[in-house]
Protein backbone atom coordinates (compact mmCIF):
# COMPACT_ATOMS: atom_id res chain seq x y z
CA UNK A 1 0.00 0.00 0.00
CA UNK A 2 1.59 3.04 -0.57
CA UNK A 3 2.08 5.85 1.72
CA UNK A 4 0.37 9.54 1.81
CA UNK A 5 2.09 12.58 2.28
CA UNK A 6 1.45 12.77 6.19
CA UNK A 7 2.42 9.48 6.84
CA UNK A 8 5.53 10.06 4.67
CA UNK A 9 6.61 13.05 6.87
CA UNK A 10 4.91 11.96 10.15
CA UNK A 11 8.30 12.72 11.92
CA UNK A 12 7.95 16.36 10.38
CA UNK A 13 4.58 16.75 10.83
CA UNK A 14 4.68 15.39 15.21
CA UNK A 15 7.52 17.97 15.30
CA UNK A 16 5.09 20.87 13.94
CA UNK A 17 2.42 19.84 15.77
CA UNK A 18 1.26 22.92 17.60
CA UNK A 19 1.92 25.15 14.83
CA UNK A 20 -1.62 23.33 13.08
CA UNK A 21 -2.63 20.40 13.48
CA UNK A 22 -2.24 20.22 17.55
CA UNK A 23 -3.01 23.90 17.91
CA UNK A 24 -2.98 25.47 21.53
CA UNK A 25 -6.50 27.41 20.81
CA UNK A 26 -7.81 25.36 17.47
CA UNK A 27 -7.21 21.68 18.03
CA UNK A 28 -6.77 22.11 22.28
CA UNK A 29 -8.95 25.07 23.27
CA UNK A 30 -6.65 26.50 25.71
CA UNK A 31 -5.86 30.06 26.05
CA UNK A 32 -9.10 30.95 24.75
CA UNK A 33 -10.29 33.62 26.51
CA UNK A 34 -7.60 36.89 24.87
CA UNK A 35 -8.61 35.42 21.69
CA UNK A 36 -11.98 35.56 22.17
CA UNK A 37 -12.16 39.10 23.81
CA UNK A 38 -9.48 40.97 23.46
CA UNK A 39 -8.42 40.27 20.16
CA UNK A 40 -11.04 42.67 18.12
CA UNK A 41 -8.75 44.24 15.83
CA UNK A 42 -5.06 43.48 14.39
CA UNK A 43 -3.00 45.67 16.97
CA UNK A 44 -4.44 43.83 19.88
CA UNK A 45 -3.88 40.97 18.15
CA UNK A 46 -0.55 41.15 17.57
CA UNK A 47 -0.03 42.58 20.93
CA UNK A 48 -1.19 39.93 22.90
CA UNK A 49 0.51 37.43 20.88
CA UNK A 50 3.83 38.94 20.78
CA UNK A 51 3.79 39.15 24.61
CA UNK A 52 2.26 35.49 24.85
CA UNK A 53 5.18 34.41 22.41
CA UNK A 54 7.88 36.40 24.95
CA UNK A 55 6.19 35.36 27.97
CA UNK A 56 5.67 31.92 27.18
CA UNK A 57 8.80 31.09 25.29
CA UNK A 58 11.03 32.38 27.84
CA UNK A 59 9.19 31.34 30.97
CA UNK A 60 8.88 27.79 29.76
CA UNK A 61 12.71 27.69 28.76
CA UNK A 62 13.89 28.55 32.16
CA UNK A 63 11.75 26.34 33.74
CA UNK A 64 13.28 23.46 32.11
CA UNK A 65 16.05 23.87 34.39
CA UNK A 66 14.13 24.00 37.65
CA UNK A 67 14.87 20.53 39.14
CA UNK A 68 12.24 17.66 39.14
CA UNK A 69 12.73 16.98 43.04
CA UNK A 70 10.80 20.34 43.66
CA UNK A 71 7.24 18.90 44.34
CA UNK A 72 4.21 19.91 41.44
CA UNK A 73 2.73 22.11 43.70
CA UNK A 74 5.33 24.07 44.43
CA UNK A 75 7.07 24.00 40.43
CA UNK A 76 3.60 25.66 39.12
CA UNK A 77 4.04 28.20 41.25
CA UNK A 78 7.37 28.91 40.52
CA UNK A 79 7.03 28.80 36.90
CA UNK A 80 4.09 31.38 37.51
CA UNK A 81 6.12 33.65 39.20
CA UNK A 82 9.24 33.56 36.70
CA UNK A 83 6.48 34.54 33.75
CA UNK A 84 5.23 37.02 36.33
CA UNK A 85 9.21 38.52 36.24
CA UNK A 86 9.18 37.86 32.18
CA UNK A 87 6.01 39.59 31.76
CA UNK A 88 7.73 42.86 33.70
CA UNK A 89 10.11 43.68 30.84
CA UNK A 90 7.56 42.21 28.03
CA UNK A 91 5.01 45.06 28.95
CA UNK A 92 7.16 47.52 29.21
CA UNK A 93 8.66 47.02 25.56
CA UNK A 94 5.36 46.41 24.05
CA UNK A 95 3.84 49.55 25.94
CA UNK A 96 6.45 51.64 24.63
CA UNK A 97 6.10 50.28 20.74
CA UNK A 98 2.60 50.53 21.17
CA UNK A 99 1.48 52.23 23.74
CA UNK A 100 -2.09 52.48 23.13
CA UNK A 101 -2.98 48.63 22.31
CA UNK A 102 -1.54 47.95 25.88
CA UNK A 103 -4.02 49.97 27.85
CA UNK A 104 -6.95 48.87 25.43
CA UNK A 105 -6.06 44.43 25.97
CA UNK A 106 -6.20 45.78 29.44
CA UNK A 107 -6.35 42.78 31.97
CA UNK A 108 -5.36 40.05 29.04
CA UNK A 109 -2.20 40.82 29.23
CA UNK A 110 -1.01 40.00 32.72
CA UNK A 111 -3.33 37.24 32.71
CA UNK A 112 -0.78 35.37 30.36
CA UNK A 113 1.14 34.49 33.08
CA UNK A 114 -1.18 31.93 34.02
CA UNK A 115 -2.04 30.69 30.90
CA UNK A 116 -2.43 27.05 30.53
CA UNK A 117 0.92 26.23 28.20
CA UNK A 118 3.31 27.59 31.20
CA UNK A 119 1.04 25.66 34.22
CA UNK A 120 -0.17 22.81 33.05
CA UNK A 121 1.45 22.04 29.02
CA UNK A 122 4.97 22.86 30.17
CA UNK A 123 4.72 19.39 32.63
CA UNK A 124 2.85 17.14 30.64
CA UNK A 125 4.38 17.86 27.49
CA UNK A 126 7.50 19.98 26.80
CA UNK A 127 9.58 19.37 29.67
CA UNK A 128 9.41 16.05 28.83
CA UNK A 129 11.22 16.13 26.05
CA UNK A 130 14.94 16.90 25.24
CA UNK A 131 16.06 20.37 25.07
CA UNK A 132 16.15 20.70 21.07
CA UNK A 133 13.33 18.98 20.55
CA UNK A 134 11.63 21.22 23.80
CA UNK A 135 12.52 24.36 21.90
CA UNK A 136 11.49 23.66 18.44
CA UNK A 137 7.88 22.49 20.12
CA UNK A 138 7.57 25.58 21.86
CA UNK A 139 8.12 27.51 19.60
CA UNK A 140 5.55 26.21 16.83
CA UNK A 141 3.46 26.31 19.92
CA UNK A 142 3.47 29.83 20.21
CA UNK A 143 3.70 30.57 16.73
CA UNK A 144 0.64 28.59 16.51
CA UNK A 145 -0.85 30.71 19.18
CA UNK A 146 0.03 33.99 17.09
CA UNK A 147 -0.97 32.85 14.03
CA UNK A 148 -4.36 31.86 15.19
CA UNK A 149 -4.75 35.13 17.20
CA UNK A 150 -3.77 37.33 14.39
CA UNK A 151 -6.24 35.62 12.18
CA UNK A 152 -9.19 35.97 14.15
CA UNK A 153 -8.12 39.79 15.00
CA UNK A 154 -7.81 40.74 11.48
CA UNK A 155 -10.93 38.93 10.62
CA UNK A 156 -12.72 41.00 13.00
CA UNK A 157 -11.27 44.02 12.22
CA UNK A 158 -11.97 43.57 8.36
CA UNK A 159 -15.38 43.02 9.10
CA UNK A 160 -16.62 44.90 11.96
CA UNK A 161 -14.62 48.06 11.36
CA UNK A 162 -14.02 47.75 7.63
CA UNK A 163 -10.07 48.22 7.95
CA UNK A 164 -6.95 46.44 8.56
CA UNK A 165 -4.03 47.50 11.07
CA UNK A 166 -6.16 50.78 11.33
CA UNK A 167 -6.20 51.82 7.71
CA UNK A 168 -9.68 51.99 6.29
CA UNK A 169 -9.86 49.23 3.54
CA UNK A 170 -12.86 49.70 1.26
CA UNK A 171 -15.22 47.57 3.18
CA UNK A 172 -18.61 49.25 2.64
CA UNK A 173 -21.17 46.71 4.55
CA UNK A 174 -19.67 45.95 8.26
CA UNK A 175 -21.40 43.57 11.14
CA UNK A 176 -20.55 45.92 14.06
CA UNK A 177 -21.76 42.36 16.15
CA UNK A 178 -18.18 40.98 15.10
CA UNK A 179 -16.42 42.90 17.57
CA UNK A 180 -18.38 41.26 20.72
CA UNK A 181 -17.03 38.56 22.05
CA UNK A 182 -19.77 35.84 20.65
CA UNK A 183 -18.20 36.50 17.49
CA UNK A 184 -15.12 35.66 19.09
CA UNK A 185 -16.17 32.63 19.65
CA UNK A 186 -17.94 31.83 16.30
CA UNK A 187 -14.86 32.49 14.45
CA UNK A 188 -12.81 30.18 16.71
CA UNK A 189 -15.51 27.75 16.10
CA UNK A 190 -15.23 27.90 12.11
CA UNK A 191 -11.50 27.46 12.74
CA UNK A 192 -11.10 24.55 14.91
CA UNK A 193 -14.00 22.80 12.46
CA UNK A 194 -11.47 23.55 9.46
CA UNK A 195 -8.51 21.93 11.30
CA UNK A 196 -10.46 18.79 12.61
CA UNK A 197 -11.52 18.08 9.21
CA UNK A 198 -7.74 18.91 7.28
CA UNK A 199 -6.65 16.48 10.73
CA UNK A 200 -9.02 13.92 9.97
CA UNK A 201 -8.38 13.88 6.19
CA UNK A 202 -4.78 13.80 7.14
CA UNK A 203 -4.89 11.02 9.90
CA UNK A 204 -7.92 8.99 8.13
CA UNK A 205 -7.30 9.25 4.51
CA UNK A 206 -10.08 7.87 2.26
CA UNK A 207 -8.42 4.71 0.42
CA UNK A 208 -8.58 5.23 -3.12
CA UNK A 209 -9.84 4.11 -5.96
CA UNK A 210 -6.98 0.97 -7.14
CA UNK A 211 -6.50 0.79 -3.55
CA UNK A 212 -9.86 -0.36 -2.67
CA UNK A 213 -9.48 -3.73 -4.58
CA UNK B 1 -55.69 -11.69 -0.83
CA UNK B 2 -52.46 -8.89 -1.08
CA UNK B 3 -53.24 -5.80 1.31
CA UNK B 4 -52.82 -2.45 -0.55
CA UNK B 5 -50.38 -0.51 1.47
CA UNK B 6 -51.01 3.67 0.67
CA UNK B 7 -47.75 5.71 0.09
CA UNK B 8 -48.25 7.30 3.59
CA UNK B 9 -48.31 3.82 5.49
CA UNK B 10 -44.75 3.49 3.41
CA UNK B 11 -43.44 6.15 5.10
CA UNK B 12 -41.79 6.11 9.14
CA UNK B 13 -43.99 7.80 11.80
CA UNK B 14 -41.11 9.98 12.14
CA UNK B 15 -40.64 11.58 8.50
CA UNK B 16 -44.79 11.35 8.51
CA UNK B 17 -44.32 13.80 11.90
CA UNK B 18 -41.93 15.94 10.50
CA UNK B 19 -43.68 16.13 7.08
CA UNK B 20 -46.66 17.15 9.01
CA UNK B 21 -44.99 20.39 11.24
CA UNK B 22 -43.38 21.55 8.29
CA UNK B 23 -46.57 21.59 5.82
CA UNK B 24 -48.79 23.15 9.00
CA UNK B 25 -45.99 25.59 9.84
CA UNK B 26 -45.56 26.91 5.99
CA UNK B 27 -49.50 27.15 5.87
CA UNK B 28 -50.02 28.82 9.28
CA UNK B 29 -47.28 31.18 8.75
CA UNK B 30 -48.50 31.75 4.92
CA UNK B 31 -51.96 33.03 6.66
CA UNK B 32 -49.52 35.42 8.87
CA UNK B 33 -48.06 36.64 6.05
CA UNK B 34 -51.07 37.57 4.13
CA UNK B 35 -51.85 39.83 7.21
CA UNK B 36 -48.47 41.17 7.00
CA UNK B 37 -48.99 42.01 3.39
CA UNK B 38 -52.77 43.53 4.15
CA UNK B 39 -50.27 45.81 7.18
CA UNK B 40 -47.59 46.48 5.65
CA UNK B 41 -47.69 46.07 1.70
CA UNK B 42 -46.25 44.18 -1.05
CA UNK B 43 -42.78 44.87 0.14
CA UNK B 44 -43.44 41.87 3.25
CA UNK B 45 -44.19 39.06 0.00
CA UNK B 46 -40.21 40.88 -1.24
CA UNK B 47 -38.68 40.83 1.58
CA UNK B 48 -39.63 37.13 1.70
CA UNK B 49 -39.02 35.69 -1.38
CA UNK B 50 -35.77 37.30 -1.10
CA UNK B 51 -35.45 35.26 2.57
CA UNK B 52 -36.63 32.24 1.48
CA UNK B 53 -34.32 32.17 -1.75
CA UNK B 54 -31.06 32.63 0.25
CA UNK B 55 -32.29 30.35 3.17
CA UNK B 56 -32.43 27.59 0.18
CA UNK B 57 -29.16 28.40 -1.17
CA UNK B 58 -27.05 28.30 1.60
CA UNK B 59 -28.53 25.44 3.16
CA UNK B 60 -28.01 23.39 0.04
CA UNK B 61 -24.18 25.01 -0.13
CA UNK B 62 -24.04 23.58 3.68
CA UNK B 63 -25.91 20.40 2.94
CA UNK B 64 -23.05 19.82 -0.03
CA UNK B 65 -20.24 20.49 2.33
CA UNK B 66 -22.09 18.07 4.83
CA UNK B 67 -20.88 15.18 1.66
CA UNK B 68 -24.72 15.00 1.10
CA UNK B 69 -26.07 15.94 -2.40
CA UNK B 70 -29.34 16.66 -1.23
CA UNK B 71 -32.14 17.50 1.62
CA UNK B 72 -33.33 15.31 4.02
CA UNK B 73 -36.89 13.82 3.22
CA UNK B 74 -39.17 16.60 4.12
CA UNK B 75 -36.82 18.83 5.66
CA UNK B 76 -38.64 22.14 4.52
CA UNK B 77 -37.05 23.74 8.08
CA UNK B 78 -35.04 26.60 5.00
CA UNK B 79 -38.67 27.67 4.11
CA UNK B 80 -40.31 27.63 7.90
CA UNK B 81 -37.28 29.46 9.09
CA UNK B 82 -36.92 31.80 6.46
CA UNK B 83 -40.55 32.96 6.98
CA UNK B 84 -39.87 33.20 10.53
CA UNK B 85 -37.30 35.58 10.27
CA UNK B 86 -38.94 37.55 8.32
CA UNK B 87 -42.01 37.85 9.79
CA UNK B 88 -40.32 38.56 13.56
CA UNK B 89 -38.69 41.71 11.47
CA UNK B 90 -40.11 45.29 11.03
CA UNK B 91 -41.28 45.82 7.74
CA UNK B 92 -38.75 48.62 7.06
CA UNK B 93 -35.91 46.45 7.59
CA UNK B 94 -32.91 46.74 5.01
CA UNK B 95 -32.60 43.28 3.00
CA UNK B 96 -28.96 43.23 4.01
CA UNK B 97 -30.44 42.66 7.56
CA UNK B 98 -32.29 40.22 6.56
CA UNK B 99 -30.35 38.19 5.10
CA UNK B 100 -27.71 38.12 7.66
CA UNK B 101 -30.09 36.89 9.82
CA UNK B 102 -31.29 34.01 6.93
CA UNK B 103 -27.07 33.22 6.81
CA UNK B 104 -26.53 33.43 10.54
CA UNK B 105 -29.68 30.84 11.39
CA UNK B 106 -28.29 28.48 8.24
CA UNK B 107 -24.58 28.68 8.74
CA UNK B 108 -24.31 28.83 12.25
CA UNK B 109 -27.13 27.89 14.22
CA UNK B 110 -28.39 24.69 11.90
CA UNK B 111 -25.80 23.48 9.75
CA UNK B 112 -22.76 22.69 12.15
CA UNK B 113 -25.26 20.70 14.33
CA UNK B 114 -25.96 18.53 12.08
CA UNK B 115 -29.49 20.35 10.51
CA UNK B 116 -32.78 21.53 11.91
CA UNK B 117 -33.27 18.26 14.17
CA UNK B 118 -29.95 18.52 16.06
CA UNK B 119 -29.78 22.42 16.15
CA UNK B 120 -29.48 23.34 20.02
CA UNK B 121 -30.39 26.68 20.00
CA UNK B 122 -33.20 27.83 17.71
CA UNK B 123 -31.82 28.85 14.25
CA UNK B 124 -34.43 31.57 13.63
CA UNK B 125 -33.67 32.99 16.84
CA UNK B 126 -29.99 32.82 16.71
CA UNK B 127 -30.60 34.57 13.11
CA UNK B 128 -32.69 37.43 14.06
CA UNK B 129 -30.87 37.89 17.50
CA UNK B 130 -27.32 38.22 15.57
CA UNK B 131 -29.27 41.00 13.08
CA UNK B 132 -30.75 42.91 15.80
CA UNK B 133 -27.78 43.13 18.16
CA UNK B 134 -25.95 43.99 14.55
CA UNK B 135 -28.79 46.72 13.58
CA UNK B 136 -30.61 47.54 16.58
CA UNK B 137 -31.47 50.84 15.32
CA UNK B 138 -33.95 48.94 12.51
CA UNK B 139 -35.22 46.80 15.73
CA UNK B 140 -36.50 49.57 17.43
CA UNK B 141 -37.84 52.07 15.00
CA UNK B 142 -41.25 50.46 14.39
CA UNK B 143 -43.28 51.14 11.70
CA UNK B 144 -46.79 52.54 11.54
CA UNK B 145 -49.17 49.72 9.70
CA UNK B 146 -50.60 51.05 6.60
CA UNK B 147 -47.57 53.70 6.01
CA UNK B 148 -44.88 51.16 4.85
CA UNK B 149 -44.09 51.60 1.05
CA UNK B 150 -42.85 48.43 -1.33
CA UNK B 151 -39.34 48.83 -2.57
CA UNK B 152 -39.71 51.06 -6.03
CA UNK B 153 -41.42 54.36 -3.61
CA UNK B 154 -40.01 56.75 -1.98
CA UNK B 155 -39.11 55.32 2.15
CA UNK B 156 -39.88 59.10 3.12
CA UNK B 157 -43.51 58.79 3.84
CA UNK B 158 -43.11 56.07 6.16
CA UNK B 159 -44.26 56.76 9.97
CA UNK B 160 -42.37 55.23 13.06
CA UNK B 161 -43.83 54.79 16.50
CA UNK B 162 -42.59 53.20 19.65
CA UNK B 163 -43.92 49.40 20.25
CA UNK B 164 -46.10 48.98 23.16
CA UNK B 165 -43.13 47.37 24.89
CA UNK B 166 -41.18 50.31 24.81
CA UNK B 167 -44.08 52.34 26.16
CA UNK B 168 -44.58 49.90 29.32
CA UNK B 169 -41.71 50.12 30.06
CA UNK B 170 -41.51 53.93 30.63
CA UNK B 171 -44.45 52.41 32.62
CA UNK B 172 -46.97 54.33 29.83
CA UNK B 173 -50.41 53.15 28.61
CA UNK B 174 -50.10 52.29 25.00
CA UNK B 175 -52.86 54.44 23.18
CA UNK B 176 -53.94 51.31 21.19
CA UNK B 177 -57.95 50.03 21.11
CA UNK B 178 -58.29 46.83 22.18
CA UNK B 179 -59.98 45.97 19.06
CA UNK B 180 -56.48 47.26 17.22
CA UNK B 181 -54.89 45.05 19.62
CA UNK B 182 -57.26 42.12 18.39
CA UNK B 183 -56.78 43.10 14.32
CA UNK B 184 -52.88 44.17 14.61
CA UNK B 185 -53.09 47.61 14.01
CA UNK B 186 -50.23 48.74 16.02
CA UNK B 187 -46.11 48.87 15.94
CA UNK B 188 -44.08 45.79 15.80
CA UNK B 189 -42.40 42.92 13.81
CA UNK B 190 -44.32 42.00 10.39
CA UNK B 191 -46.15 39.20 11.41
CA UNK B 192 -46.45 39.33 15.56
CA UNK B 193 -49.08 41.93 15.97
CA UNK B 194 -52.42 40.53 14.83
CA UNK B 195 -53.76 38.71 17.90
CA UNK B 196 -56.77 37.56 16.59
CA UNK B 197 -55.39 35.72 13.34
CA UNK B 198 -52.14 34.63 15.99
CA UNK B 199 -55.00 32.91 18.23
CA UNK B 200 -56.46 31.13 15.88
CA UNK B 201 -53.27 29.88 14.43
CA UNK B 202 -52.44 28.81 17.98
CA UNK B 203 -55.35 26.65 17.93
CA UNK B 204 -55.24 25.09 15.01
CA UNK B 205 -51.59 24.12 15.50
CA UNK B 206 -52.22 23.52 18.83
CA UNK B 207 -55.30 20.89 17.84
CA UNK B 208 -52.69 19.26 14.99
CA UNK B 209 -50.46 18.91 18.29
CA UNK B 210 -47.61 20.51 15.71
CA UNK B 211 -46.66 22.36 18.73
CA UNK B 212 -46.62 21.38 22.47
CA UNK B 213 -49.38 22.71 24.54
CA UNK B 214 -47.34 22.33 27.78
CA UNK B 215 -44.95 24.46 26.73
CA UNK B 216 -46.89 27.18 25.20
CA UNK B 217 -50.07 27.24 28.16
CA UNK B 218 -47.15 27.18 30.92
CA UNK B 219 -45.31 30.43 29.61
CA UNK B 220 -48.76 32.23 28.91
CA UNK B 221 -49.85 31.54 32.49
CA UNK B 222 -47.04 32.19 33.93
CA UNK B 223 -46.25 35.70 31.65
CA UNK B 224 -50.14 35.90 32.64
CA UNK B 225 -49.90 35.55 35.96
CA UNK B 226 -47.36 38.39 36.51
CA UNK B 227 -48.84 40.86 34.22
CA UNK B 228 -52.27 40.48 35.94
CA UNK B 229 -50.92 40.35 39.69
CA UNK B 230 -48.12 43.01 39.16
CA UNK B 231 -49.04 45.52 36.43
CA UNK B 232 -46.64 47.88 34.77
CA UNK B 233 -49.72 50.61 34.30
CA UNK B 234 -50.30 51.32 37.25
CA UNK B 235 -54.08 50.73 38.21
CA UNK B 236 -54.65 48.90 35.05
CA UNK B 237 -54.82 45.03 35.67
CA UNK B 238 -56.41 43.84 32.35
CA UNK B 239 -54.67 46.09 30.21
CA UNK B 240 -51.74 45.45 31.55
CA UNK B 241 -52.47 41.77 30.99
CA UNK B 242 -53.62 42.51 27.27
CA UNK B 243 -50.64 44.64 26.31
CA UNK B 244 -48.14 42.27 27.98
CA UNK B 245 -49.60 39.31 25.98
CA UNK B 246 -49.74 41.42 22.53
CA UNK B 247 -46.08 42.79 22.39
CA UNK B 248 -42.91 41.94 21.92
CA UNK B 249 -43.80 39.34 19.37
CA UNK B 250 -44.83 37.33 22.40
CA UNK B 251 -47.58 34.77 21.11
CA UNK B 252 -45.20 34.65 17.55
CA UNK B 253 -42.24 33.15 19.80
CA UNK B 254 -44.18 30.90 21.21
CA UNK B 255 -45.64 29.24 18.48
CA UNK B 256 -42.65 29.14 16.32
CA UNK B 257 -39.57 29.76 18.21
CA UNK B 258 -40.32 27.83 21.35
CA UNK B 259 -41.57 24.76 19.85
CA UNK B 260 -38.72 23.62 17.80
CA UNK B 261 -38.41 19.93 18.07
CA UNK B 262 -34.61 19.66 19.05
CA UNK B 263 -34.74 22.03 21.67
CA UNK B 264 -37.80 21.06 23.81
CA UNK B 265 -37.51 18.61 26.63
CA UNK B 266 -39.42 15.26 25.32
CA UNK B 267 -41.17 14.27 28.91
CA UNK B 268 -44.63 16.73 29.02
CA UNK B 269 -43.27 17.46 33.17
CA UNK B 270 -40.14 18.77 31.01
CA UNK B 271 -41.71 20.58 29.05
CA UNK B 272 -43.74 22.28 31.49
CA UNK B 273 -40.64 22.59 33.38
CA UNK B 274 -39.14 24.61 30.74
CA UNK B 275 -41.87 26.79 30.07
CA UNK B 276 -41.86 28.04 33.50
CA UNK B 277 -38.04 28.88 32.86
CA UNK B 278 -39.22 30.66 29.46
CA UNK B 279 -42.08 32.65 31.47
CA UNK B 280 -40.05 33.82 33.99
CA UNK B 281 -36.85 34.76 31.37
CA UNK B 282 -40.09 36.49 29.25
CA UNK B 283 -40.83 38.61 32.19
CA UNK B 284 -37.08 39.23 32.88
CA UNK B 285 -36.44 40.23 29.24
CA UNK B 286 -39.44 42.43 29.00
CA UNK B 287 -38.67 44.70 32.21
CA UNK B 288 -34.83 44.72 31.81
CA UNK B 289 -34.18 43.99 28.17
CA UNK B 290 -32.82 47.13 25.58
CA UNK B 291 -33.02 45.32 22.46
CA UNK B 292 -36.31 44.08 20.68
CA UNK B 293 -37.85 41.46 20.49
CA UNK B 294 -37.06 40.49 23.91
CA UNK B 295 -39.08 37.07 23.48
CA UNK B 296 -35.84 35.67 20.89
CA UNK B 297 -33.15 35.87 23.64
CA UNK B 298 -35.51 34.67 26.22
CA UNK B 299 -35.50 31.57 23.70
CA UNK B 300 -31.82 31.59 23.46
CA UNK B 301 -31.17 31.47 26.97
CA UNK B 302 -34.13 28.86 28.28
CA UNK B 303 -32.75 26.55 25.07
CA UNK B 304 -29.82 25.47 27.39
CA UNK B 305 -31.84 24.77 30.11
CA UNK B 306 -34.06 21.97 27.10
CA UNK B 307 -31.89 19.03 27.92
CA UNK B 308 -31.55 19.18 31.66
CA UNK B 309 -35.21 20.22 32.12
CA UNK B 310 -36.11 16.74 31.60
CA UNK B 311 -34.00 15.77 34.51
CA UNK B 312 -34.85 18.32 36.42
CA UNK B 313 -38.77 16.94 36.53
CA UNK B 314 -38.48 13.93 36.82
CA UNK B 315 -36.34 14.74 40.25
CA UNK B 316 -38.86 16.83 41.08
CA UNK B 317 -41.49 14.62 40.59
CA UNK B 318 -40.15 11.47 42.38
CA UNK B 319 -39.48 14.01 45.36
CA UNK B 320 -43.14 14.80 45.88
CA UNK B 321 -44.45 11.51 44.80
CA UNK B 322 -41.99 10.00 48.00
CA UNK B 323 -43.29 13.33 49.97
CA UNK B 324 -46.98 12.04 48.83
CA UNK B 325 -46.02 8.38 49.81
CA UNK B 326 -44.33 9.56 53.29
CA UNK B 327 -47.26 11.76 54.07
CA UNK B 328 -50.05 8.18 53.43
CA UNK B 329 -47.45 5.88 55.45
CA UNK B 330 -47.85 8.69 58.44
CA UNK B 331 -52.08 8.88 58.12
CA UNK B 332 -52.05 5.30 57.53
CA UNK B 333 -49.80 4.15 60.67
CA UNK B 334 -52.22 7.03 62.66
CA UNK B 335 -55.16 5.28 61.59
CA UNK B 336 -53.57 1.86 62.37
CA UNK B 337 -54.46 1.32 66.11
CA UNK B 338 -57.70 2.22 65.40
CA UNK B 339 -58.21 -0.57 62.71
CA UNK B 340 -56.16 -3.14 64.93
CA UNK B 341 -58.66 -2.57 68.08
CA UNK B 342 -61.63 -3.13 64.91
CA UNK B 343 -60.58 -5.95 63.84
CA UNK B 344 -59.81 -7.30 67.63
CA UNK B 345 -63.12 -6.95 68.35
CA UNK B 346 -64.29 -8.52 64.54
CA UNK B 347 -62.09 -11.45 65.64
CA UNK B 348 -63.47 -11.72 69.48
Amino acid sequence: MTKTFYQRHKKLFDLTDGLFLGNTVLERGLVLAPVVVASYNYESSHVLGLAFMAITFVTVLIASFIPKSIPYSLRAIIYTMIACLVFVPTAYLLNLAYPSSVMKVGVFLPLLVANSLIVVKSESRFLKKKKPHMIIDLLCHVLGFYIVIITVGAIREIFASGSLMGNPIGVKFTIPALLLPFSGFIIVGFLAAFVKRINNALKNPKPRFNEEE
Amino acid sequence: MEKIISYDETISPELTERKNKYLNAILILSAITIMSVFFYGMRVLQLMAVAILVSFVSDYICVLFSGKFRFEKYDFSSVTHAMIITLLMPATVEVYALVAAVLVSSVIAKHPFGGADKAIFSPPAVGVAFSAICWSEQFMKLPVPFTTYSTTENAAVVQFSAGPSSILKLGGMPKIDYIDVLLGKFCGGMGTTCMLVLACCLLYLLSRKSIHGSVVLTTLAVVAVWAFCFPRIEGERVASLIFEMSSDAFVFGLMFLANEPSTTPKTRSGRMFFGVILGVLVIIFKIFGVVNPGIVYAILIADVFAIPCDKYALYITERVDSLVDKIKERTNSNEKPAGKVKGGEAND
